[in-house]
């Protein structure tokens, strides 16, 4: 029996060596290895019948031989049919496959944004702590106690006569504290107000941006707001700065930007104004100066804030701050990235 | 604040439709937040900001429509028939309390008769949303949006003596005030009291007993200028916030005191009848002086970048009412009006130019100042740095607030037993800051497994607060939390739960790319992590973190019902043992050979003494010894598997001979088999 293995081995390479087309490689195939009348069929079929002292080796002869076919059909398949690949046809729909990375928070990456268009202007990053004393998050910055201006920012108390700051300007007042002009420095971080709505969360991010030298001047608060607020929502956007009220900066601004959303002709966005806020911003106050100890005759400084979420939100098309705090991958995974 | 157009055109012509009062007044800076039409009138909302109460009524805001368009102030013309009683005969005030109320003026208005408004006057108010309550009381809301000055009517005849006090309260004294609630006071706070007993709650609110009633027949009216300072806490203290003490607490205008009197005197006397008693009572026991404040219109230049000469710029003060002295040397003397209590030094005076030329005005342009790179600090490369890391191993980033419950601080942080608290929480749930991030992941965790997600891997980076002075301990950590399906999913691999390896390798990978060597894993005992679950990550000594499986009887807390994984580690330790610049090792210049080991191992042993084994008696040095698969099943014993392990030689200067590893191998294999009495299932090339 093991010599016809070897005898149908022989003719099967014989006749695969003469198949020179498609048609000839399908007629190879089904004499070997029809269904009925393949001769490999035939043999496995014979198995049955060899005494079960030899049957073992009988078998593997006959597998061995199958694969042999198989893989020698498989090659010239791959040879003789154009378009067809070594193996059996596989489904090019299906997915392909890679570790999938998560996805940074569309806070960080906001963050990250901003961070970067500062850091081409030499700005510094600057940080400061989340729980403050009075003196950083108010006094110092010419809100003295039983201030109205206190009302604006519902405050967080910690035990110890402790606050969570309330806004990101502490880091202002640290930083001056710790360096001389020129400075130029933004802080990113977190700030906490004691209000949740829709529109509020208690807890949400802040930029504060502080430039001190000789000779700043208003005009460069604005040109510096209108060149951040171009690399955010891009060459278009036309900045408008109106008069404001802080207490830690005169004169005071809120700035706003053309409308993203109808480009300035009025919209539902914009509830038909054209524009969009987006901060505070102002020349630091000259009794901020001197607190921090800078002489406010030689130095003059803007500063500027604004809400990242408020960004992300604009940018994202967000209508609900408190998304970003659930953290639902439904919502995280909308911002890969 | 609403605000009535045709209100306001009784004292300025304006011939703007409102929509554009409305963005004249805003780029004034009393931004408009809505406008709506009402009955023909169109009704302005503008946020009339803290610093500026002289805006807080009509006259106040046609003042500065009025500056900005160059178009005259028509203020209301205020007369009192002289011949009327002498107010001293039937009225008296005395201010005992001078440092909290620098001015008080009184008058009375004989034989009124207390009804309904006149539709004008009812219209005027309705308009701006304020109710119309009785002809007095009518006329002192009137003036108080009119002028901005609270006033206060009382009725006279409920004043013991006509006597009009101003002084502090007595600890403990009570009043009723007008909304029915009785108070009780304290030594800091102002009242008003006759001859026996305190009759308001200066600046503040009205006392019941004295309120104005359809049986008042004599009105004492106060008109006075309250210290900022105490009305603000006053209010506060007693959880009140009137129109009054909104306007006291900001600055109302000493000068305005007697204007507003007489205006509502008037008024009162045209539609409630009565006579005017003449001339007022007007303590002033404590001058304000006027303001005068040095300007330099060159500094002014110089601060706004803007080109401005000083005819402009002393228009621009004129225009809102500031009287401009220029002086020698380029300095001007400029008069403050007593309204302005806002304009105290010359940045203020600055901006007032600003305003009235218009913001739009101002150029923009960039600050030119010595190139310097800008900064980061060391601390946040290594913060984006493991962002990278973790989400590259397919975590996302969650962000949580710091409010926790105060159980969350404790469980998550062992040692930990007086969290910082806040005093006024806006949730009692949120009440302590958070000791550690994965409370607040676990959370998230719960939340996207109840909606339906399959596979939830998250991290955060964050600042957790731990108990310090003077300030708490605010540590950067990240945190992680894997739960569900393990990652990468794929019809090509099989499924498979997340498990305390997903965790680990989460770990390794962070030691990995930041340069964190060594890093160990030691089997440890973690409150929040599970037992025998639970590993410290450490390097040379010092614990950076820990991992492992969080411990299931916690997850109940956050409605977990499925195995979690994660670990929290120490940013600052991270950042500390980051590693410098990476070094060059050269190539190998010969080729590695590989050797494959089946290794039956019983309980207790470890792929970490099978691997301390195999480099200890390898004859051959050894580039990686590496674990490629663990089985267990037919064919392995009860309680034992089957470590697959995969043996790289490599020597640096010679290619190795098969003889050698051979014997490099059963060095190995004798010694696997005697020191951890392990089978071995025999040696093969791979």
């Amino acid at each position: 029996m093991q010599s016809r293995v070897h005898e149908i081995r022989r003719e099967f390479d014989r006749d695969l060596a003469g198949a020179r087309d498609p048609e000839a490689l399908e007629r190879v195939r089904a004499r070997y290895l029809g269904r009925r009348a393949g001769l490999l069929t035939g043999l496995l079929r014979d198995l049955r019948e060899v005494p079960s002292a030899g049957r073992a080796a009988f078998g593997k002869a006959v597998n061995d031989l199958k694969a042999h076919v198989e893989e020698a059909l498989e090659a010239a398949q791959a040879r003789l049919v154009p378009g067809s690949a070594r193996e059996a046809p596989i489904d090019l729909t299906l997915p392909g496959r890679v570790q999938r990375p998560g996805a940074s928070h569309p806070i960080t990456q906001v963050s990250a944004l901003i961070e970067e268009i500062f850091l081409e202007m030499g700005y510094t990053l600057e940080s400061g702590p989340q729980v403050e004393t009075d003196f950083y998050n108010f006094e110092a910055l010419n809100i003295p106690a039983h201030h109205p201006a206190r009302d604006m920012q519902d405050t967080f108390y910690v035990e110890g006569g402790l606050l969570l700051r309330t806004h990101t300007s502490p880091v202002q007042i640290r930083t001056m504290q710790k360096r001389r002009p020129p400075v130029r420095m933004v802080a990113l971080g977190r700030v906490f107000r004691r209000d949740s709505d829709i529109t509020h969360s208690p807890v949400f991010h802040q930029v504060e941006g502080l430039v001190v030298a000789e000779g700043i001047t208003f005009a460069h608060l604005k040109g510096t707001l209108a060149h951040f607020c171009r690399k955010v929502f891009g060459k278009g956007i036309t900045i408008r700065l109106r008069p404001s009220y802080f207490p830690f900066v005169e004169p005071g601004a809120e700035y706003d930007i053309s409308c993203i959303f109808c480009g300035g002709s009025g919209c539902s966005r914009c509830k038909g104004t054209g524009y969009i806020e987006m901060g505070g911003a102002g020349m630091v106050h000259p009794a901020v100066f001197e607190k921090v100890g800078y002489d406010p005759e030689l130095f003059t400084g803007f500063a500027f804030g604004l809400g990242i979420e408020r960004i992300a939100m604009l940018k994202h098309g967000i209508d609900d701050i408190r998304l970003f705090f659930e953290n639902d991958l439904r919502f995280l995974s909308q911002f890969p990235g | 604040m609403k605000f009535s157009h045709q209100w306001l055109q009784s004292y300025v012509s304006i011939a703007e439709e409102p929509a554009r009062v409305g963005a004249r007044l805003t780029a004034a800076g009393l931004p408009m937040d809505g406008i709506e039409t009402r009955d023909g009138d169109a009704v302005y909302d503008f946020d009339i900001l803290t610093n500026r109460p002289d805006c807080m009524n009509h006259l106040g805001v046609a003042r500065e429509y009025a500056a900005m368009t160059e178009a005259p102030l028509r203020p209301p013309s205020v007369s009192i028939p002289a011949g009327g009683r002498a107010t001293r005969e039937v009225a008296s005030v005395a201010v005992e309390a001078p440092d909290l109320c620098a001015r008080y003026a009184a008058r009375c208005i004989l034989g009124v008769r207390v009804g309904r408004s006149p539709d004008w006057l009812r219209r005027r108010l309705e308009s701006i949303g304020q109710r119309a309550i009785n002809s007095v009381v009518d006329a002192t809301n009137f003036v108080l949006w009119e002028l901005g000055h609270p006033l206060h009517p009382f009725d006279m005849d409920r004043l013991v003596g006509g006597r009009i006090i101003v002084r502090r309260a007595r600890p403990g004294e009570r009043l009723t005030t007008l909304d029915g609630v009785e108070r009780t006071l304290t030594a800091d706070m102002l009242v008003i009291a006759d001859g026996t007993k305190a009759v308001a709650l200066a600046g503040v609110m009205g006392g019941a007993a004295s309120e104005i009633g359809a049986s008042t027949t004599n009105v004492l009216l106060e008109s006075a200028w309250f210290e900022p300072v105490p009305v603000r806490r006053a209010a506060r203290a007693l959880g009140l916030h009137t129109d009054a003490s909104h306007r006291f607490e900001r600055g109302a205008d000493p000068e305005g005191v007697l204007t507003a009197l007489d205006r509502a005197a008037q008024i009162i006397m045209e539609i409630a009848g009565g006579s005017v008693t003449t001339p007022a009572l007007d303590v002033f026991p404590r001058p304000l002086p006027k303001r005068v404040i040095a300007l330099r219109p060159a500094r002014a230049r110089a601060l706004l970048g803007l080109n401005l000469d000083d005819g402009a710029m002393r228009g621009a003060l004129e225009a809102l009412g500031f009287a401009v002295a220029p002086g020698r040397d380029g300095v001007w003397s400029v008069g403050v009006p007593s309204f302005r209590r806002d304009v105290e030094r010359e940045a203020d005076l600055i901006e007032e130019v600003a305003r009235h030329r218009g913001y739009d005005a101002i150029p923009e342009r960039l600050p030119v100042l010595p190139v310097e790179g800008g900064e980061r600090g060391a601390l946040d490369a290594t913060i984006r740095a493991a962002r990278r890391v973790l989400q590259s191993a397919g975590l996302s980033e969650a962000i949580n607030y710091a409010m926790v419950e105060r159980e969350d601080c404790v469980l998550f942080a062992p040692g930990v037993t007086a969290p910082v608290a806040l005093t006024n929480p806006l949730q009692a749930n949120a009440a302590f800051l958070r000791t550690s991030l994965l409370p607040g992941l676990l959370r998230n965790l719960a939340h996207n497994l109840n909606h339906g997600l399959a596979s939830v891997h998250l991290f955060e980076i964050g600042t957790v607060f731990l108990p310090g002075s003077p300030l708490p301990e605010e540590t950067p950590r990240l945190a992680f939390v894997q739960a569900g399906r393990g990652v990468p999913m794929h019809w090509s691999l099989p499924r498979r739960d997340a498990d305390l390896f997903d965790a680990k390798g989460v770990a390794e990978l962070l030691g990995d790319l930041l340069g964190v060597s060594p890093l160990a894993f030691t089997s440890d005992r973690i409150a929040f992590l599970e037992e025998a679950r639970a590993l410290s990550v450490t390097s040379e000594g010092q614990v950076l973190g820990v991992v492992g499986e969080i411990r299931r009887s916690l997850l109940e807390r956050f409605g977990i019902d499925r195995a979690v994984f994660g670990g929290e580690i120490e940013l600052l330790e991270l950042d500390r043992r980051q590693g410098t610049v990476r070094r060059y090792r050269p190539l190998p210049r010969y080729p590695p050979v590989r050797r494959d080991l089946a290794i039956v191992t019983g309980p207790g042993t470890t792929f970490q003494a099978i691997e301390g084994t195999i480099r200890k008696h390898s004859t051959l040095p050894i580039a990686e010894v590496q674990a490629f698969d663990l089985y267990r099943g037919p064919g392995v014993p009860q309680g034992c598997a089957s470590l697959a392990v995969q043996i790289v030689f490599q020597h640096p200067e010679r290619t190795l001979l098969a003889q050698e590893v051979q014997e490099s191998i059963e060095a190995i294999t004798g010694a696997l088999r005697r020191e951890l009495r392990v089978k071995l299932r025999g040696a093969e090339a791979e």
